[in-house]
This record gives C-alpha cells, structure tokens and sequence, in this order.
C-alpha cells in the first residue's frame, strides 16, 4: 500500500465520463507525473484527490486512512494551483502564512516555517510585496512556499510551470525536482507537458480517455510502449506508426538512420518531403510507402524536398503493436515478426 | 502638436463641455451667487447681503432639524441596505435552484420608480386600511399611525428606503463576486479555512472597491432622493421627515425665497464634496485594487 491509494475512482457526468474507474498509488517520497493530453481526466482526477471534486464512484486512501468523503481542508494535503491562486489583496508574508494562520499554528512556528521556506525558494526581498509586482517565475515560488510550510505529506500540482515561458519552465523545472528531492515530498503532479514528466518524475501515469494507459518509469514508457497511443505521446517528436500488412511498425525517428548512398538501392527508401531545422538537430518529414516518417538527424542537414533517401534501424528499435487493439506485442526473438523488411536489414547489416 | 490639431481636439470636446457648462457649471456658480443676495422681488434683483443667508440657515431651527434628519437618514439606511445588498448577493451567487427567481424579485424594487414605490408603501402604511396595521391587528398587535407619529415617520421612510436600495446594490456586488477567481476558494478551502475565515480573509477585501463604489452612490442617493416625501409625508409631520433637499423644494417654490433655497443649495453641495473628498481621496489609499 502506498502513500496515496486510489481505488477504482470514476467522475461521470449525465452524458460523459471524465474518469473511468481508474487504480493507481503513490509511495512516499515519490515524484508521480499524471500525463495525459487535454481533456484525458487527469485534472478531474487530481481536484478529486483534492476533494474539490466529489466522485461517483471509487476511493481516495491516504496513508491508508479513507479520506473520500474528507472536506479539502482535512485530508492533509497541500495543492499549488496552474493559476498560483494567489490572494491578490495580501502580501507575499501572508499568502504564505494563509494557511499557517487560519490552521491556528503558534506564531513562533510559523516564523520558524516561513523562513525556511523562503530560503528555499529564495523570496527574501519580496516578503511585503503584493503579488501584482512580482513576476510570474516568483508568484510560482510563492505558491510553492506556501505548499512548502504546510508540511502535508501529500502535495497536489495542477500544471503548475504552464503558465511560464519556456526558458523560465526549464530553471523551474530542474528546480522543482532538486526541491522535491531535497524535502522527500510526496508529489503528484498533472501536466500535459511530457517534457516535464520525463524530466521531472520517477514514474509516470499516462492517461488517455479517462483511462490509464501506462504505468511507468520514463524510461520504461520511452522503450516500451504499451500501446499506440503511449507511442505517439512520448517522445519529441513522437514515435513514427507505420501500417503493415498484420502489424503497426514503430520506429523512434531518432533511430532512423541515414545509409551510405552505395548500399541505397538496396534498402528502404523514403521521399523528402520538408526539413525543420531545430539547431542541434534536424527533423526530415519524409514519406515511407505512403506513410509520414519523421526521420531526426543531428546536425544542420538541409536536403531539398523530393530527395530519396535510403533509410535504415537497428532490429532492436522495433516496435509493434496490434492492429485492432492498438497494443504493444512483445517480440520473441526475431521470430514474432516475420517480413521482408527484416530480411532488408540483415541484408544491409551484412 | 499644430493648431489644427489643437482646434479638432476642443471641437471633439465642445458638445460634452457645453452640456456640462449648461446644466451643472452655470447652474452651480449661479447658485452660489444667488446665495449672497436678497431673493428678487416682483422682478427686481435682490440687493447684496453678504453672508446674511448663511447666518440666517444657522439660526433656522427647522434647517437643523433637516440636517439631522438626513444624517440619521443616511447613516441608518446605507449601512444597512449594504449590509442587505451583500448577505443578499452571497446568497443568490450560491448554487441553488431557482436562483434566477430570487435575483429578479431581489431586483425588482429597483426597476420601479420612486413614485411608484413611494404609492405601494402608502398602502403599507395607511393607519385604517394599511396592509401593515391589518396584519398587526390579525396578529392582535395595535396598529400605528406609520407616517403621522412624528417618532415613527422618518423611520418609515428609511425602511421603504432600505427596501428600493439594498436590491440595487446586489447586483453590483453579485457582479463583483461573479469576477473573483474561483481558484482562490478552492485555495483556501485546501488550506482549511473556514466559511468566516474565508469571507473575512478574502471575499470582504476583495470586494472592498465594490463597497466603496456602493458607499459613494447610497451616500450621495441620501441626500437626492426626495420623490418619496411628495407622496407619503411632504416633510411632515411638524418636519419629522423633512430632508434637506425636500427643504430647499420648499423654500424655493413654495415660500419663493430663492435666495434662501440656493443657500441651502451651496450647504449640500458642500457636504456632496466633502464626502467625495473623504471616499476618493482618504478611503481609496486603503482599498485594494486589482
């Protein structure tokens, strides 16, 4: 049993389902990413967790007390919101202290927990500050030092760097993940971003559809795929899908390489069709027996559109995945898939 | 800039200008100029007195009287219609069936006219027939002479008053409440606090530029609104519920004494302007604006 339970919750309306009776925990001092795209349930699934939701069915543990039916206030848990939530109207010191104040906690405490927090997330010259003249990384520390002096073991994030820039959301980042660490909060967190969660989290819950559709470390949903949608989430850009005959191919367009134009006759070809320069690398949009294929090369390659290229992967970064079910089918050793791409490849490898 | 700019400009500005010169500038310097000599009489231009008309109202008992009047005429019907306004508009922001229903009946005082309002409590009030004296008397309570008992007059007056402005400002603090970020609540609900601590911590500041924008508008309607008294008591009984402004009707088009009446004019605009001058100008640095 970890930290936070959550048993068969499901949010559904008259005419829609947001969450589908989804199960899943968090240990003690785990960074959990609750990844989806818009609209997957993710957010409901938090704001129940928080209680600012009720569910229609299913339960909420924590620490392994059933807190479903527990006003937002009592369940011990702290919450930093996509907006901050900030009280516009109360100094930096005071939205801070919110919490601490009408929780009661003695004045000598709360001195002893504001400044630790502050330290942490370095606020010290703003304390009397308003929120309307700080900016927006600084409001984000703010409602992190008020997650911080709660001391609750449980901390919720709402797609908390969403509303940074992108240079800003990076330093937050790494940031946020060497705090969390340093404290050994309990975080789960939402986010649509899965740069965030790869970067961020020890393990990542992937929900589609009010569904979880993999349960994993970063690594484990970037190597193995559970299904087709998993596949054409992670990674930047996604994993190419390519139709075959029995199968869907998958194939990471960072694993495409380019062949040696002597062996090009010999092997797969596809068709530029245009090229993004991205600085450190290049991404070729290309057609692949009439399939898009994005193709990543490193470096500035600008190859003019209509160019042939001959394409080849190691066996290793195959993926494939069922064609009615969309789910990933573990290969035994070569003999599972069976077609005249493969016997290309040992051909070249040869 | 170039004087044809600058000629465009005062162009783009002459229409408002002449209105407000015409119907509140003029008007006012001539008020106060009229208030320093004797009323006109048969046509001929009173002579210059001086400060004699405003030695004359500090000796007038009855312009005391209606002083005090309006004093605790706004100091009790403001707070209270605000006070009102604000349970009333917490109250149909909640999520409840039929809140529609309740928003329009809190509303509808305010969409009559002060006539019409000042007619339908005549009806209430009304010693033998009154809705409000058969009720008592049903409950076997004596009935009470609403606008002739000089104690009970301008008491009357101030509830009718409560009633027509306390749905008024709802709407501008049902406005004000829709506008606040619901993530504050749910913020605060995280925190534990309480439905108070919530109100007394958050709501109430935030709203304050609400209350002061209110607290201006009840302040100033204190001393305007007069059309009830034509209807219900005409000042009486023995000026019980005379106002101010019902005072300087009288002097001015019914004693005729017009230098008097803009005497009395200059004082109420006097004390419009220092009230103004104590909400914008004192009260304002201690609001909170987003």
């Amino acid at each position: 049993m970890g930290q936070l339970d959550v048993t068969h919750l499901t949010k559904s309306w008259a005419d829609s389902t947001a969450v589908d009776g989804i199960n899943f925990s968090v240990n003690s001092g785990e960074f959990v990413a609750l990844l989806g795209p818009s609209g997957c349930g993710k957010s409901t699934t938090l704001r129940m967790i928080a209680g600012l939701e009720t569910p229609s069915d299913g339960r909420v543990f924590l620490n392994g007390s059933d807190i479903t039916q527990t006003s937002p206030g009592q369940r011990g848990l702290t919450m930093v919101f996509q907006s901050y939530a900030l009280f516009p109207h109360l100094s930096v010191k005071d939205n801070i202290l919110f919490g601490l104040q009408v929780r009661k906690v003695s004045p000598e405490e709360r001195k002893r927990r504001l400044s630790f927090a502050v330290e942490l997330v370095d606020l010290g010259p703003h304390l009397d500050k308003k929120p309307s003249q700080l900016s927006g990384g600084q409001c984000q520390r703010v409602a992190l030092a008020r997650s911080i002096v709660s001391e609750a073991p449980l901390c919720l994030m709402d797609e908390p760097l969403s509303n940074l820039d992108a240079k800003l959301r990076g330093q937050m980042r790494t940031e946020l993940r060497a705090l969390q660490q340093k404290l050994g909060m309990t975080v789960l967190y939402v986010t649509h971003d899965q740069t965030e969660a790869m970067s961020m989290a020890d393990r990542i819950i992937l929900m589609n559809a009010g569904r979880i559709e993999q349960t994993g470390r970063p690594e484990e949903l970037y190597n193995a795929p559970a299904s087709t949608f998993v596949a054409g989430f992670v990674g930047s850009p996604p994993m190419n899908l390519i139709g075959q005959d029995e199968h869907i191919l998958g194939i990471r367009p960072e694993h495409v390489s380019l062949a040696p134009a002597e062996l090009s006759n010999s092997l797969q070809s596809a068709i530029v069709v245009s090229c993004d320069y991205l600085g450190a690398d290049t991404l070729v949009n290309a057609s692949f027996n009439d399939a898009k294929l994005q193709i990543r090369l490193s470096g500035h390659q600008p190859i003019s559109a209509g160019t042939v290229l001959g394409i080849s992967w190691q066996q290793q970064h195959e993926h494939y995945f069922c064609k009615t079910r969309q789910q990933r089918i573990e290969r035994q050793n070569n003999s599972a898939v069976n077609n005249n791409h493969k016997a290309k490849e040992s051909e070249y490898a040869a | 800039m170039s004087p044809n700019r600058h000629l465009h400009a005062w162009l783009l500005l002459l229409p408002a200008m002449a209105m407000l010169a015409a119907f509140t500038h003029i008007p006012a310097i001539s008020t106060l100029l009229h208030s320093f000599f004797e009323s006109p009489i048969a046509g001929k231009t009173g002579s210059f007195v001086g400060l004699d008309n405003f030695e004359f109202a500090l000796e007038d008992d009855i312009f005391w009287q209606v002083l005090w009047n309006n004093f605790w005429y706004a100091v009790v019907t403001v707070p209270t219609s605000i006070v009102l306004a604000l349970v009333m508009a917490i109250w149909v922001n909640s999520q409840m069936s039929g809140r529609a229903i309740v928003r329009l009946a809190y509303f509808t005082p305010t969409v009559l006219p002060m006539i019409a309002v000042a007619n339908i409590w005549l009806f209430f009030y009304t010693p033998e027939i009154g809705l409000i004296n058969n009720l008592l008397e049903k409950l076997g309570f004596e009935g009470q002479n609403w606008l002739g008992d000089p104690d009970l007059a301008l008491p009357s007056l101030m509830v009718m008053t409560i009633w027509k402005e306390a749905g008024f400002f709802m709407i501008f603090y049902l406005a004000a409440l829709q506008s606040l970020d619901q993530s504050l609540y749910e913020a605060a609900a995280v925190e534990n606090s309480s439905r108070w601590q919530t109100f007394r911590r958050i709501t109430w500041p935030l709203l304050m530029p609400t209350t002061l924008f209110i607290l201006i508008n009840a302040l100033i309607n204190a001393f305007k609104l007069v059309d009830h008294l034509f209807i219900l008591t005409k000042g009486g009984p023995n000026n019980a519920s005379n106002l101010l402004l019902y005072y300087i009707y009288e002097n001015a088009f019914s004693f005729f004494d017009t230098a008097y009446a803009a005497t009395l004019t200059t004082i109420l605009l006097i004390i419009l302007a220092l009230l103004a001058w104590v909400q914008f100008g004192v009260l304002d640095k201690k609001v909170h604006y987003r």
